[in-house]
Order: C-alpha cells, then sequence, then structure tokens
C-alpha cells in the first residue's frame, strides 16, 4: 500500500520576525503536549510540523517573545 | 540483556503521567520517605501535561468545613452516581479534600478569597455547597512543577510507558517505555507503580471531525486503561461514559460552574432554563440530550441578560484558564456572550472518573487489583472526582506506595517479556508501507461514534465488536515512519483496546442506568435487583474481555430510599406542575 | 539519564550563556535559570536584573518567581524604579507571586516608593503575608494620591483584619473612586455585630455604583450583621437586580422574619435568578407565612426556581 501525501492547513503560526529560536530557546517545542511543534532545519525557526493540535495554549503564554499564535483547527473555527 | 538503543533504571516508586494526580502522587510519595528514588515519567512534558495544562477555573467539589460535610457530599454523589458507589473511596477522598486545598494554597495555588482572605465558597444550587472559584487559577503546573524540582524528585519527560511488568509473584515490578523523539527504550524496574495517565478522551470522535478537537487533552487517549488492562488489573463500569455539554465544534466547556454563580444559565432556543438536575451527571445530559432532540434545540448557554461588567469578569475567568482558546474561537465566529447566546452541543464519549464513574478499580487507598499498582485521578474509578479527586487519590496513591516500596524488593526483568514488548513496540517501523496511524485512528473512532455513542443498541454494538476485531488484524499492516508517527501508533492500539472494552462493558449490564450514559434501547429500565453492583471487566491468560459483578460494599453512610428519589422528588416538568 | 531538563552537568554551559555578548542568547539562559534552583543560579538572574538589555532583566526578573530568598526579594523591589515598564511589570508580578513572608520587612520598608506603581506593587505583594506590621504603612496609604494605591492598601487592611484601621476604612468607603469603595466593602467582612463599620456597609447599599452595592449587600451576607436588615429590606427595591439578589442572599442568612414581605415580592420578579434566590432565602428563614407562596412559585417555568421553592416550602413546612 504505497502512501499518499495529504496537505492541511496548521493552526500554529510562528512570526519568524520574534522567534528566537537561533538564541537556543525550546520553550514551545518543550512544552506542547501533542509534541507537534518543532524546530526547522537551519535551527533558526519553530514551527507547527503536525496538524494535532488541541488549541491549549502553552505555545502561545510560554512563548518568551510573543512570536506563537494559536488559531482554531479549521474544521472547527 | 540489554540491547542497542534500551536503558535500564531502578526506582522505588515509578508514577506514570506527570498531569495532575502524578506529580502529587511523586510529591506525597518523597515527602513520605526522601530516601525514596521517586520517578515521574511522562509522555509530554510535565511543564504542561494532563488535562489542567492551561490551569483550573474552579474547584467544583471542595468539601470545606462550615459549607459541606464529608458525609453530605457522600451521599449526595451516591445519589448522583445511581448508588453505584465505593463510599469508602468517596469517604476517603472527602476527608482529604479540605487539607488538599490548604496544601496546594500553600504551595501557592490561587484559589479566590474574600475581603479578609477567605476562601470564597459558592453555594450553586440548594443541595450542597462546593464551588470554590479559581479566577487566577492558571498557575497549577507552574507550582507542581517548581514541587517536583524542590523535592528532587527525578522527571523523564517525553517517554511513553507501554506496558507494565509483573513479577513471578503477580505484583508489579515496573513498566517498558519508549521515547517519543527517538524510539529509544527504557526499562523502570520499580517496587511499585502508580498509574495516572488521565482520562480516556480519544474514544469517540468529536463532530466536527478532527481527531484531536477532543474534550479531554487529546494526549490523554486510554494508555493508562490500556496497559493495567494488559497487566491483568480489574476496570469498573466502563459502560459510565463520559459525555459532557460543551461549546458546540470548539468543544470545550462553557463552563456552567465559572457562570453559574454570576447568573449564567443554560437555556433551550426558547431562552428558558430546562435542566431538572442539580448535579453533573448522567440524568443531567439524558436531558440536555432530549433537549436537543426536541424541538426546542439547540442548547444554548445564556448570559445575554447579564450586565456587561460581569460579562468582562466573566470572560477574563474563561480567557485565561483551562481552555483559553475559547476566547479565540467566539471571536472568530464573531459570537459575543453580551448579545448572542452560545450554541452548546454534547462530547463524543469518553472513559473519565473526573466526572463520571468508570476507570481503572480502585478502592479507598487507591490501591488496583495488581499488588504494588496503584492509580489516581480520572483513569481511576473514584466518582465525579475533578481536579481536586486527582490531587487527594493521588495522595493517597503516593503515601500508600512510599509504605508498600519499604517492604519488597526490586523483581528482576523477565527477559521474554521485555523482548516481545521491544518487538510489539517497533513492529510498524519495519514496515515502508501499509495503513498510517491516523487513517486507523479515524476509522476506529468514527466506528465508535456510529455504533457506541448512547442510546445503546444491542446489535449496533455487536457489530462494533466485529469491525473493532477488522481493525486489529489491519495493526499488522500499520506503518510508522518516525518516532512521532510511533507515537500515534502506539496510541491507536490504547484506543482500540477501549473501544473494545467500551463495547464489552456495555453490553455486559442489561439495564439502563446513569441517565445517558447507560442508556440501552433494549433494557430501558434500571433493574437494581440484578444490577445494584459495580461491573468489573478483566483481560485473561488467552486474551479474552472477562466480565463479574462485584458487590457494592456497605455504606458508610446510609442513604435511604427516600433520599434516593430526592432528585425526582424535586424534578417536576414544567406541564405537570402547571396542572 | 538526565533525570531534569537542567541537570548540574548542564550548568557551566548555561552560566557561559548567561554571560554571552548575544543579548538573545543571554535572554534565553534566564528562562532556563527558572529550572535551576540553587545559589549559583540566583546569582546569575540577580545579575540579569542589571543586564543592559530590557529583556533580559524581565526575563531575570520572572525566573526569580522559582528562588527564594530575601536578598531577591530586595534586588525585585530595587527593580519596580526599573526604567523599563516590561521590567517592572515582571518585577511586581513576580513579588506578589513569591508570598514571601522574609520578605516583608523589606516590602514594608518601600511602601513610600516614589511611583505609585511601586507603591501599589509593593502593597499588593503585602496582602497575602498579612504581616501586622504592615497595617501602619496600609493606613498611610489609604490617604494616597493614586487610586490604586489606596485599593491596594484597603485589601492589606482586610487581609489583617485590623480592627484598628476601621476609621481608616470608614472614610476610604466613601472615596472618590468606586474601584477604592468596592474594595472597602469587601475588606469590612471581618466585622463584628455592632461594630460602628457597619454603618459603611449600610451606607454603601445606597452607592450610587451598582457593584458597589452588590459588594456591600453580599460582605453583609457573609459577616451576618442584624443590624443590616432594614436596610438590606430596602435593598430589595434596588434598581439592580444583582443588588437585589444578593440582599435577598442575606436576609436569608440572618433568618430575617421582617423580610418576609419583600421576599414573597421578588418570587414574582421577571429575573428567574432573583426568583431562586429569593426563594432560597426563604427557605432558610423557614417561616410557614411564606408556604403558599412558595407553592405558587414550585409552579414556575424556569426548573431552578421551581426545585428551590419546593425545597424552601419543605423548609416551612417542618
Amino acid at each position: 500500500m504505497p502512501l499518499a501525501n495529504h496537505d492541511t492547513s496548521v493552526p500554529v503560526i510562528v512570526d519568524d520576525a520574534k522567534c528566537i529560536a537561533a538564541k537556543g530557546c525550546r520553550v514551545c517545542v518543550d512544552v506542547c503536549p501533542l509534541d507537534v511543534l518543532a524546530i526547522d532545519v537551519t535551527g533558526s525557526r519553530a514551527y507547527m510540523k503536525y496538524d494535532e493540535c488541541w488549541y491549549c495554549m502553552p505555545c502561545e503564554a510560554d512563548c518568551p517573545t510573543g512570536a506563537v499564535t494559536v488559531n482554531i483547527p479549521y474544521l472547527l473555527r | 540483556m540489554s540491547q542497542p538503543g534500551t536503558e535500564y533504571l531502578d526506582a522505588d516508586v515509578l508514577v506514570i503521567g506527570g498531569g495532575t494526580g502524578g506529580p502529587m502522587a511523586a510529591i506525597r510519595a518523597k515527602e513520605a520517605n526522601p530516601n525514596l528514588r521517586v520517578v515521574l515519567l511522562e509522555k509530554a512534558n510535565v511543564k504542561r501535561s494532563g488535562a489542567v495544562s492551561m490551569g483550573m477555573d474552579g474547584l467544583n467539589n471542595a468539601v470545606i468545613p462550615g459549607y459541606a460535610t464529608p458525609e453530605q457530599y457522600v451521599k449526595e454523589i451516591t445519589i448522583a452516581n445511581d448508588g453505584i458507589v465505593h463510599q469508602p473511596a468517596l469517604m476517603a477522598y472527602a476527608q482529604g479534600s479540605y487539607d488538599m486545598i490548604r496544601f496546594l494554597d500553600s504551595l501557592d495555588v490561587k484559589f479566590e478569597k474574600d475581603g479578609a482572605g477567605d476562601y470564597a465558597v459558592r453555594k450553586v444550587h440548594h443541595m450542597g455547597t462546593y464551588v470554590l472559584p479559581m479566577p487566577q487559577g492558571h498557575h497549577v503546573k507552574k507550582v507542581l512543577y517548581r514541587q517536583l524540582r524542590r523535592l528532587r524528585i527525578g522527571v523523564i519527560n517525553r517517554y511513553m510507558a507501554t506496558r507494565l511488568m509483573r513479577a513471578a509473584d503477580g505484583r508489579i515490578s515496573g513498566a517498558i517505555g519508549v521515547n517519543t523523539r527517538t524510539s529509544e527504550f527504557l526499562v523502570v524496574r520499580a517496587k511499585t507503580v502508580i498509574m495516572a495517565t488521565g482520562a480516556a478522551g480519544r474514544l469517540g470522535l468529536p463532530s466536527s471531525g478532527y481527531l484531536f478537537g477532543t474534550y479531554e487533552n487529546a494526549a490523554n487517549c486510554g494508555d493508562g486503561h490500556a496497559m493495567a488492562y494488559h497487566a491483568g488489573a480489574e476496570l469498573a463500569n466502563l459502560e459510565c461514559y463520559q459525555i459532557n455539554p460543551l461549546i458546540k465544534d470548539y468543544n470545550g466547556p462553557a463552563c456552567a460552574y465559572v457562570t453559574g454563580p454570576f447568573g449564567g444559565y443554560t437555556a433551550n432556543n426558547k431562552g428558558q432554563r430546562f435542566i431538572e438536575c442539580d448535579y453533573w451527571s448522567g440524568q443531567m445530559m439524558l436531558e440536555f440530550w432530549r433537549e436537543l432532540q426536541s424541538g426546542n434545540g439547540p442548547v444554548f448557554l445564556n448570559m445575554t441578560h447579564l450586565a456587561p461588567e460581569t460579562v468582562s469578569e466573566i470572560e477574563t475567568i474563561l480567557h485565561s484558564n483551562e481552555r483559553p482558546s475559547r476566547g479565540r474561537f467566539h471571536e472568530g465566529r464573531g459570537t459575543n456572550y453580551r448579545e448572542r447566546m452560545i450554541e452548546m452541543h454534547i462530547s463524543e464519549i469518553g472513559f473519565c472518573a473526573g466526572h463520571s464513574a468508570s476507570g481503572v478499580w480502585v478502592n479507598e487507598f487507591a490501591e488496583t487489583t495488581v499488588p504494588g499498582l496503584y492509580a489516581a485521578g480520572d483513569m481511576a474509578s473514584v466518582p465525579h472526582n475533578y481536579m481536586l479527586g486527582a490531587f487527594v487519590n493521588g495522595a493517597i496513591a503516593g503515601a500508600r506506595a512510599a509504605s508498600f516500596a519499604a517492604e519488597v524488593d526490586l523483581a528482576e526483568v523477565d527477559a521474554d517479556f521485555l523482548a516481545a514488548e521491544q518487538a510489539r513496540v517497533l513492529a510498524p517501523t519495519l514496515r515502508e508501507d501499509g495503513l498510517t496511524p491516523h487513517e486507523i485512528e479515524y476509522k476506529t473512532r468514527r466506528l465508535v461514534n456510529d455504533y457506541l455513542n448512547p442510546p445503546k443498541v444491542t446489535a449496533k454494538m455487536r457489530i462494533a465488536q466485529e469491525r473493532f476485531a477488522e481493525i486489529r488484524e489491519d495493526l499488522s499492516h500499520m506503518v510508522a515512519r518516525d518516532p512521532h508517527e510511533l507515537l500515534r501508533a502506539l496510541e491507536v492500539q490504547s484506543i482500540l483496546d477501549c473501544a473494545d472494552m467500551a463495547a464489552a462493558a456495555s453490553l455486559y449490564r442489561t439495564e439502563s442506568r446513569w441517565g445517558f450514559y447507560h442508556f440501552r434501547v433494549d433494557h430501558p429500565e434500571t433493574d437494581n435487583e440484578n444490577w445494584q453492583c459495580h461491573t468489573m471487566l478483566w483481560r485473561d491468560q488467552d486474551g479474552a474481555i472477562r466480565h463479574r459483578k462485584r458487590p457494592i460494599a456497605p455504606y458508610v453512610v446510609p442513604v435511604d430510599a427516600s433520599e434516593m428519589t430526592a432528585y425526582q422528588r424535586l424534578r417536576i416538568p414544567a406541564a405537570q406542575a402547571a396542572e | 539519564m538526565a533525570l531534569f531538563d537542567t541537570e548540574e552537568a548542564d550548568f557551566a554551559d548555561l552560566a557561559i550563556r548567561a554571560r554571552d555578548d548575544d543579548a538573545g542568547i543571554r535572554r534565553v539562559a534566564m528562562l532556563e535559570l527558572a529550572e535551576t534552583v540553587s545559589p549559583e543560579a540566583a546569582d546569575l538572574l540577580l545579575a540579569g536584573l542589571r543586564d543592559a538589555d530590557e529583556q533580559v532583566r524581565a526575563a531575570a526578573a520572572r525566573a526569580l518567581e522559582e528562588h527564594p530568598g530575601a536578598y531577591l526579594a530586595a534586588a525585585l523591589i530595587a527593580a519596580l524604579d526599573d526604567a523599563s515598564p516590561a521590567v517592572r511589570q515582571a518585577a511586581a508580578e513576580t513579588l506578589e507571586a513569591r508570598r514571601e513572608i522574609e520578605a516583608a520587612p523589606l516590602l514594608i520598608a518601600r511602601a513610600a516608593s516614589a511611583t505609585g506603581f511601586a507603591r501599589a506593587a509593593t502593597l499588593r505583594a503585602l496582602r497575602e503575608l498579612a504581616a501586622p506590621d504592615a497595617a501602619p504603612v496600609a493606613i498611610a496609604a489609604l490617604g494616597d494620591e493614586s487610586a490604586a494605591v489606596r485599593r491596594e492598601a484597603v485589601g492589606v487592611l482586610g487581609w489583617l483584619r485590623d480592627e484598628t484601621a476601621l476609621p481608616a476604612l470608614m472614610r476610604t468607603a466613601r472615596d472618590d473612586q468606586a474601584e477604592v469603595r468596592r474594595a472597602t466593602m469587601a475588606a469590612l467582612v471581618f466585622i463584628r455585630p455592632a461594630s460602628p463599620a457597619a454603618a459603611a456597609l449600610i451606607e454603601g447599599l445606597s452607592d450610587r455604583e451598582w457593584q458597589v452595592r452588590e459588594e456591600a449587600a453580599a460582605t453583609l451576607g457573609r459577616a451576618a450583621l442584624p443590624e443590616a436588615i432594614p436596610a438590606l429590606i430596602a435593598a430589595m427595591e434596588d434598581a439592580a437586580w444583582q443588588v437585589r439578589l444578593k440582599a435577598a442572599g442575606a436576609l436569608g442568612r440572618l433568618g430575617a422574619r421582617a423580610a418576609l414581605p419583600a421576599l414573597i415580592g421578588a418570587l414574582e420578579s421577571e429575573v428567574s435568578n432573583l426568583r431562586k434566590a429569593a426563594a432560597a432565602a426563604l427557605g432558610d428563614i423557614a417561616d410557614p407565612a411564606a408556604y403558599a407562596a412558595l407553592l405558587i412559585t414550585a409552579r414556575d417555568p424556569d426548573p431552578e426556581v421551581r426545585k428551590t421553592a419546593l425545597w424552601a416550602a419543605s423548609k416551612c413546612q417542618s
């Protein structure tokens, strides 16, 4: 059974201009209960890697620079 | 014995689950005996894991002297749960409730206080007075994490426990875990294990169709229920589902316990209150469901009659605690509590003792039926626990486990068992293609909705069992392409175990009870003669589900027949009342 | 296996990053120092409070919530005068969250700071400590030019339950700012019957702001002052139903038979929450004279009202 890729919009948005992942910050990735955030390959910014969001908001609340915004997933909006 | 990618660790007390009850169990075990090696294993990160990830907006079940007595509380929960309760466990909770509030207070958890610093307990209805608001309750997890660090309790984040280990003599001997980011194994040999893995909340599919848009924290998918089952522990009253009234589509609480003291209420499309039942229970959900089915639906949360200042106060609480994204949801819809009622709906099904009564059986000492294995919080069978119950029962488990650990030695790891478990865990990673965990989960949970949701129909539940058996065969084609996908692959196996248990437990109890939670169309009456008992479910040596009835322990607080029907006597339908 | 994200082995690296040339790296190091409870970590945070970069200072101020010690509280109190509003706010919130009784003398010593922000923050941090020595500075602060400071001072005195503060609190009960009057109504909950301060609460029932009147009625219920019964009965005619609702609750709690006509009248209110509160109060008073009216209310269209009326009727019967 070959696998298909399935694209979807992601609820969590990270503002690259504010994200300080390049300085070593991992707060949002650390706190996500569903482990859906990651740091991109360049090590410079966090992003939502998996669309498995409980829209619970620790990533946004704990982000020291206000770079993270949790939107309600489209199916619920 | 060791193979690449496997680490070993010894502990006196191993706690699985770092949400609410788990950290408290670890704290109390360490306080009881600071020399113990207490290890807390968490699938996510203790800082923000579990049902109270973003805190809690209030206690619904605070038993505070001067407002309520333990006896009164035990009696009310007995009535609310149709008599099927292990009263000694309820009493242990009620008696520990006030001490726990004060302990949490001393750790800096914020409860609402009046102008002179006394607890501002609210009376919501004429029965008992149990509501203690927490308008600044968003720091709960920070407080727990701080205490874990101060006591130097070992915290291991991002490891998912997959199976419990038992020694040759039958007692618990530890657990096997796998790292959710590297798939490396961790084997913890432990003298005692406390499970606090939360509700089985990823069982039914939310009506939005979004797999992770569950009422419960979506990480809480029944791992503990499944582990206990595979270890041979008994689970109780699983047919008593959790179903909650929630903001439609958002699928989170509104929350009546927050808005009630300010004057907000649940209303039908005519703006009228319709819920007769006082306590959050299956009876309340039956009334809710009937209203949705009738021409009076949909159902709403109404605050339009409140002063704008009051609504602002409520919004501050609702949008900064527990599920703060509800503010963003309303913003997106353009709905404002001041102008429009908020549409409500009912949640998907799950197992959660926090709100109903089902879970791994525990007695008043938080002991399961497996020696050395304890359980607390939403996954354990103490009814209507809520957050405070998770704390109190977690504390009981921690203290008991600390003394149990002093009396036993570590057992050797069964190498064959470990090898078999590692093979099971890694199987999806050995395939290059096949079925994804996501699609298997979607199908399982869609079938749960189709066939297990109440009203429960025997013929439908039998179909569910056949379809679940087919999915179980499909598991041998499941593929996981990275450690994260392996995490989901392991979770879907817990979900499928819980789905099987939900069907089997519901079929076993051939009566209707607990309002909507176990409303069986083929057996519509409550049958006290045959079913005034707990139902116990476990896995036998051959892997089959077994059931038995467990008699209800003698009540420590007598409840006479007229009190059992007190709710019914006060419930006078409008039509009848108007005569 | 590392049992915490920041173990001792990593501390050396963290200490280097806390002194990095890049402010962003120093800021992240401050965040992580919250998780390392040791005197060395606290020293790095103290240095962070004096960093040239305001974001580093703010992060250090927040991280200090996890580190106990009066000497750290002293540094946070100093940070209340930081040039950056973000740092001042972080220091204020941390001082309140620490709830450190050892810091009380330091806070008391700084309660007359130069800025209103710092004065309010020190008083807010003092409130939950309930340190008796705080009474004189709080009483003095009742005359502060800033309403926020006066409100926090009222809060301190309520938690202290200090009877010597009552004359001063009776003055703030007439403050020109509603938030101060409301806070005063809440703080007076500790007074006993026949206290002269009861007059302030009774007068509060006639305040021009409904939220102050509501708070006064609620407090009179909690404190259960019988001398307030006539005023509470009068409050059953208040324009705001929220005030009537709290007055009904207070009258029930006081067992005020004189209130029967007013409460029975409220059973016919258009506001269902008020009908329910009136029925509950009649149940608390348990006078047979209310029985007939409650039986009629037991046929109310609202189920909550019906249930409460039935319960209350049963109380009046026995």
